[in-house]
């Protein structure tokens, strides 16, 4: 390789096969970087998808739940109760053809029977279908609900709003009554509170929904942090309706004692009419 | 102006492993083990670059210290390859790699002693370390065990060696026949290759320590 031109020749070769070599070795890792991100942004899209999906089936699950509910509601007001009625008119007539005073007096404590029980069908029809919540809305529907626990005189429940409320999807009332329901029935149920205060407020924005209590609290972290999966059948209800609406729920602890639980919607997406 | 350009490139070279190793060094309580090998493989290539560069500016053969640094690299990048390989079964395959390897360094030495190009043993060493860094590639496209490449050292790691090693494959390759056949000005030339790839793996090496840095 004494000549120049050999050596210039050698240069050539030399630099055609090392650029080979490096193009190869640059286009694998370009290829492995390019196939990574590609694969990444499927798999986010199926993700998307996947959620999307799940999305779907919460909401056909809980209308259908809804809808057993309303059949169930409607059955007990129109059948049980139209049958207790004629039973109670029957047990009356029983009681005027009755001779002797035993008789009477098994007929009278019938009618009581057959009373308690047209009240409690009353009682579970209405809570299986609030038909204030359609009639007159949600704050209506929440004040009933409060009246209604204020009047056991076990716990005392206050309940105020800011905002106007009066456009919001009727999937929508139902899905934050049914919340708030839930939310103060685990504050009685789990926490013994004795004082519970439901907070709602609806800005341009979003729509907060705040039940907090004074009961016995339980381990925040630990609920925000389990997946839907993970939660007792009523937070699971909570969580389902709450992500139904593309919302989020964060529970928080109530100083000095209990828990509040914030519910946020985003106004921007589905809650207005 | 082409001498003076050399010379800048070939200094460069032996100077490119500070700047990962200052990163390493700032770092070294966030680095995992194999980062932590990368990291003495950079101190140790510092070292013996700077000694070696010095050396040949005084005229002094330092060919010697090629071979000592050949087998300092090739351990300590097995011993990261030994890590990654490890879930694959493929850790014998580095073993038994090394053996041979470590064979033919010492065949190297017997025939032709340690005053020469370690010419074999750095082309062994250059087909090893492509082939493990193409595995490696290799098993994250087909298993996807890495979601995001760029975040991942181990990916700017064997980025650094595939094109370091590919790339300087015909170098070392043809070594000793540049040593003895072309002019001092060619030769010159010639290890202008190797010494931007160094710079380009040095590159990456620091992008890899970085990218861990900030997992911290």
């Amino acid at each position: 390789m004494g000549q120049p031109t050999e050596e210039i020749n050698f240069l050539l070769l030399f630099l055609t096969g090392t650029l080979g070599l490096l193009f190869l070795a640059s286009t694998l890792i370009l290829f492995v970087f390019v196939n990574q991100k590609r694969m990444l942004s499927q798999r986010n899209k199926l993700q998307v998808l996947k959620s999307s999906y799940q999305q779907e089936m919460l909401k056909a699950a809980i209308d259908a739940q809804e809808k057993e509910r309303k059949r169930i509601a409607e059955d007990l007001h129109d059948e049980v109760g139209a049958m207790l009625s004629l039973a109670r008119l029957n047990a009356n007539r029983a009681c005027d053809y009755s001779n002797n005073e035993t008789g009477q007096k098994l007929t009278l404590d019938t009618i009581k029977i057959i009373d308690d029980t047209i009240n409690n069908v009353r009682r579970i029809s209405k809570d299986l279908l609030p038909s204030t919540l359609e009639e007159f809305g949600l704050i209506q529907a929440i004040e009933e609900l409060v009246t209604k626990i204020n009047a056991s005189n076990i716990v005392g429940v206050k309940f105020e709003y800011q905002g106007e409320f009066n456009n919001l999807y009727s999937e929508v009332e139902l899905a934050l009554y049914r919340v708030t329901q839930e939310l103060v029935n685990n504050a009685i149920k789990h926490a013994a509170a004795e004082e519970i205060d439901i907070y709602l407020e609806k800005n341009q924005d979003h729509l907060t929904l705040k039940v907090s209590d004074n009961g016995s609290g339980f381990k925040v972290e630990e609920v925000n942090r389990k997946s839907t999966f993970e939660r007792g059948i009523g937070l699971k209800n909570i969580h389902s309706r709450v992500s139904m609406l593309d919302g989020e729920i964060k529970y928080l602890p109530n100083l000095p004692k209990g828990t509040a639980a914030m519910v946020k919607l985003d106004l921007s997406t589905k809650v207005y009419k | 102006m082409d001498v003076d350009l050399i010379q800048l490139i070939l200094t460069a070279s032996s100077y490119s492993a500070i700047l990962p190793l200052g990163l390493g060094i700032f770092n070294w309580k966030y680095l995992n083990f194999n980062l932590k090998i990368l990291s003495v493989y950079l101190f140790l290539s510092a070292l013996i670059d700077i000694t070696t560069l010095q050396l040949a500016n005084n005229l002094v053969n330092n060919l010697s210290l090629l071979y000592v640094f050949t087998v300092l690299e090739f351990t300590l990048f097995s011993l990261i390859y030994y890590n990654i390989f490890r879930p694959l079964r493929l850790k014998k395959t580095v073993i038994a790699m090394a053996v041979l390897f470590f064979l033919v360094v010492i065949l190297s030495l017997y025939n032709q002693g340690a005053s020469t190009y370690a010419s074999i043993p750095r082309t062994l060493e250059c087909a090893l370390f492509t082939f493990y860094a193409i595995t490696y590639f290799y098993r994250i496209l087909s298993t996807s065990f890495v979601a995001r490449v760029e975040k991942d050292a181990m990916f700017w790691y064997n980025g650094g060696i595939l094109v370091y090693f590919a790339g300087s494959l015909l170098f070392f390759s043809l070594s000793s026949f540049i040593l003895e056949h072309a002019s001092l000005g060619m030769q010159r030339k010639l290890f202008i290759t190797p010494a931007i790839l160094n710079i380009v793996q040095k590159l990456l090496f620091t992008i890899g320590i970085w990218v861990s840095q900030r997992k911290k």
